[in-house]
């Protein structure tokens, strides 16, 4: 899955470890999802589009899953 | 973060009582050594399966050791406990820990190596399987854990 996370953090200045810290989360799994291999669950979409002030579909890109399902 | 606190704790305590009983267990294997020739046949056989026994009871003391200086390290900082929690309570964690087998997979092994520290006192044929179950069974677990932390 696409996100936005890595251009959101660059803008914000923030390192993977900072968001992690916010949200809760290892800085793996961060990495992990700005790089598509995970799909993080709907509890932590909401809480890394709330830190950045945007709505879910803002952050995360749901085309490639709508498209396999 | 107080109800973790409370769970670290009582997993130390937990821990402690652990490596009394692998202390008591160490003196056991070494007291009935005597009694195990009748059974076990030629003094190789007594020597390997001695060694990998005590060698898996220190192996096994070794690892709580570090486990409780971790532990309580942990308990005296806030940061660090905090970091422990998110640790522990991170899902793409949990996800692999999951896709590797779980709670099932670590149970089956805890089971197994019981067993087989068991048998080394009473059947060597015994032991050698239930050894090569439990090595079989870990690197099953081995591999999927490094092909799931490769996958997500």
């Amino acid at each position: 899955m696409q996100t936005r996370i890595a251009a959101l953090r660059k803008q914000h200045k923030l390192s993977q470890e900072e968001l992690a810290i916010a949200v809760g989360v290892t800085r793996q799994t961060i990495t992990s999802i700005e790089v598509g291999k995970y799909t993080a669950s709907l509890l932590l979409a909401h809480k890394i589009a709330k830190f950045f002030n945007l709505t879910i579909e803002e952050v995360f890109d749901f085309t490639d899953l709508e498209e396999t399902t | 973060m107080t109800a973790f606190r409370i769970r670290v704790k009582k997993r130390l305590r937990l821990m402690l009582v652990a490596n009394g009983m692998i202390i008591g267990a160490i003196g056991i294997a070494l007291h009935y050594s005597n009694a195990q020739v009748a059974v076990l046949g030629p003094s190789w056989m007594l020597g390997f399966v001695k060694g990998l026994q005590i060698g898996a009871f220190l192996g096994l003391q070794t690892l709580l050791l570090w486990q409780i200086l971790k532990t309580s390290t942990t308990l005296r900082s806030e940061e660090a406990l905090k970091a422990q929690y998110v640790y522990e309570h991170d899902e793409r964690r949990a996800l692999i820990y999951a896709k590797m087998g779980g709670h099932p997979i670590n149970w089956t092994l805890g089971g197994l190596a019981t067993a087989a520290i068991i048998a080394a006192f009473f059947d060597a044929t015994i032991f050698f399987t239930l050894l090569g179950a439990l090595l079989f069974t870990a690197l099953i677990k081995g591999a999927h854990k490094i092909y799931y932390l490769n996958h997500y």
